[in-house]
């Protein structure tokens, strides 16, 4: 089977996994709310903080609501396409993995379409309704140099939190123990890229900058958009070494998944 | 009483067997500590002067490192064990025990919690005091309420789980009402910053309602912001207000029940 007709088999599944959620719209729409409201209560947090401090790190609140919804658009999007593999952990333990290993397509394709959670798509229009708004407010040009910082800075983003999130079930082909870890760099990744990162002491900047290259990817982006000061100095470097550590880490993690899946031995009686 | 204390031993030893994931949890508490410890510092490098509303820097880093060390011992989210005993019919059997019913779910909790002081609170207060330097109590005293009023916090919050779990016999599906439990709650108890910051009439609302009762109080007597005997006084209050409230409640959802089997 060629890729396409694998990509072609994989979006069907995705959209029939999509069409069974929609089965129970009260159920559906009442979490997707239940959502929703978790980002707009994020973001009032964030307005309420500047009602009593004036700048965080000499950005203003439009400037880290940016940010925030840079953040937040490429975090929500990643999340809607990784639900799958939450459910890898349990399928490892049980041996119910085996049934995605003896079918014809990509193990990691099926992995990740075990779920789709079209829940997430209230934070992401949320997301992305916060980032025009901002956009508007702090009345910025869309020019082709912009556009191409915003595209890669989406595309590197999406990859690189499924590459965490990826992690996660890597992790449980060695361990039935907790993946909490791996949540906490995911989650706390995104959360912590929602603010500039110059705020955070050295030792912890250096590994979301050059480790897991979030800063890379988000805030630099999007600190040349608004063209502000760079206290880190590494803005003429970063949009191209950005896409390029991203590239590095999914490498990294696809090989780690690789290796698991060939660890994995199933579980019977 | 001692089958209550049996109850709670069961659920110590229980908690006692997940040692790796007491260290997952410690690494995750931690790593959001550093995350909200820097923000909260980034947002104070902006201001003229020390104080904002009361509060000082080290008082909001410190509050940041409580609300996480608590997180698990208060266990305010995503807690539906017994809206599930009423989904699944097995809250009939419960209610069929020769002991209390409240007294089962309360002892439960209680063995849930005080091990997560030990394992949880005091390691992540003292990653908290290595990496941050955050405040220890000023006298013996406050450290005494302190511990009182986290005791009495646990009690609020199991107190404000059991109403919300009871709110299944109403509705099928918690789900929706889990999330925005969740951000209500997480919002009210003060888990982001203290209540001291948000703006009127929100500050008020936050005040009055029970949230508070389980984070705020325990902080307030850590850093001995108002007045002890009147902070637990009122985690008393709401205590017995809210054990009230769910006996009514499950008067009324009893009648509601119907459990299926054969």
């Amino acid at each position: 089977m060629d890729w396409q007709q694998e990509l072609g088999l994989t979006w069907r599944i995705a959209k029939l996994r999509i069409a069974a959620q929609m089965q129970f719209q009260g159920s559906f729409l009442m979490q997707l709310f239940g959502n929703s409201i978790m980002t707009i209560m994020e973001i009032v947090t964030v307005v309420i903080f500047f009602q009593q401090f004036p700048a965080l790190g000499g950005w203003t609140l439009d400037e880290v609501l940016l940010l925030y919804a840079m953040c937040a658009i490429a975090f929500e999007i990643a999340d809607t396409m990784q639900n799958g593999l939450d459910l890898v952990p349990e399928q490892v333990r049980t041996g119910d993995f085996d049934r995605l290993l003896t079918r014809p397509i990509s193990v990691y394709l099926q992995a990740i379409t075990l779920d789709i959670s079209v829940r997430h798509i209230g934070k992401t229009i949320l997301a992305f309704g916060l980032f025009c708004w901002a956009w508007l407010r702090l009345d910025l040009a869309l020019t082709s140099e912009t556009l191409l910082l915003l595209t890669s800075a989406w595309i590197c983003g999406i990859a690189l939190f499924i590459a965490i999130f990826t992690l996660g079930a890597i992790v449980s082909f060695w361990t039935v123990g907790s993946i909490e870890v791996v949540n906490a760099i995911s989650y706390g990744g995104s959360d912590l890229a929602q603010y500039p990162i110059h705020i955070y002491r050295r030792w912890f900047r250096t590994i979301f900058i050059w480790l897991i290259p979030i800063g890379f990817v988000i805030y630099y982006p999007t600190l040349i958009i608004l063209d502000k000061p760079d206290p880190l100095g590494f803005a003429p470097i970063a949009p191209a070494i950005g896409p390029l550590l991203t590239i590095a880490f999914v490498a990294l993690v696809s090989l780690l998944w690789r290796q698991g899946v060939n660890h994995y031995h199933s579980t019977g009686s | 009483m001692r089958i209550y204390l049996e109850i709670a031993r069961l659920a110590i030893h229980q908690q006692l067997a997940y040692r790796a994931a007491t260290l997952a949890g410690l690494f995750t508490n931690s790593v959001f500590g550093v995350i909200l410890g820097s923000v909260m510092l980034g947002f104070y490098g902006s201001v003229e002067g020390d104080c904002v509303n009361g509060w000082s820097p080290d008082d909001a880093i410190t509050l940041i490192w409580i609300n996480q060390s608590l997180l698990v011992v208060m266990y305010l989210w995503g807690w539906w064990d017994v809206s599930r005993t009423i989904q699944t019919g097995a809250i009939a059997s419960d209610f069929l025990r020769p002991i209390s019913w409240y007294g089962l779910w309360l002892s439960r909790d209680f063995g849930r919690a005080l091990p997560a002081i030990f394992l949880r609170m005091v390691p992540t207060l003292a990653i908290g005091w290595l990496l941050f330097d955050i405040s220890l109590p000023a006298t013996p005293a406050r450290g005494l309420w302190f511990l009182i009023a986290v005791i009495l916090g646990v009690w609020v919050s199991f107190s404000i789980r059991l109403l919300s779990n009871l709110l299944a016999f109403w509705l099928i599906d918690h789900r929706g009402l889990a999330a925005v439990w969740l951000t209500l709650t997480t919002f009210l108890s003060g888990m982001a910053m203290p209540i001291a910051f948000f703006p009127e009439p929100l500050r008020t609302i936050a005040e009055l309602l029970p949230f508070q009762a389980v984070l705020m109080s325990p902080i307030n007597t850590w850093l001995g912001k108002g007045d002890p005997l009147l902070i637990i006084a009122v985690q008393m209050i709401w205590i017995v207000a809210l054990v009230i409230l769910c006996s009514i409640a499950l008067k009324r959802g009893e009648r509601r029940l119907v459990v299926q089997g054969g």
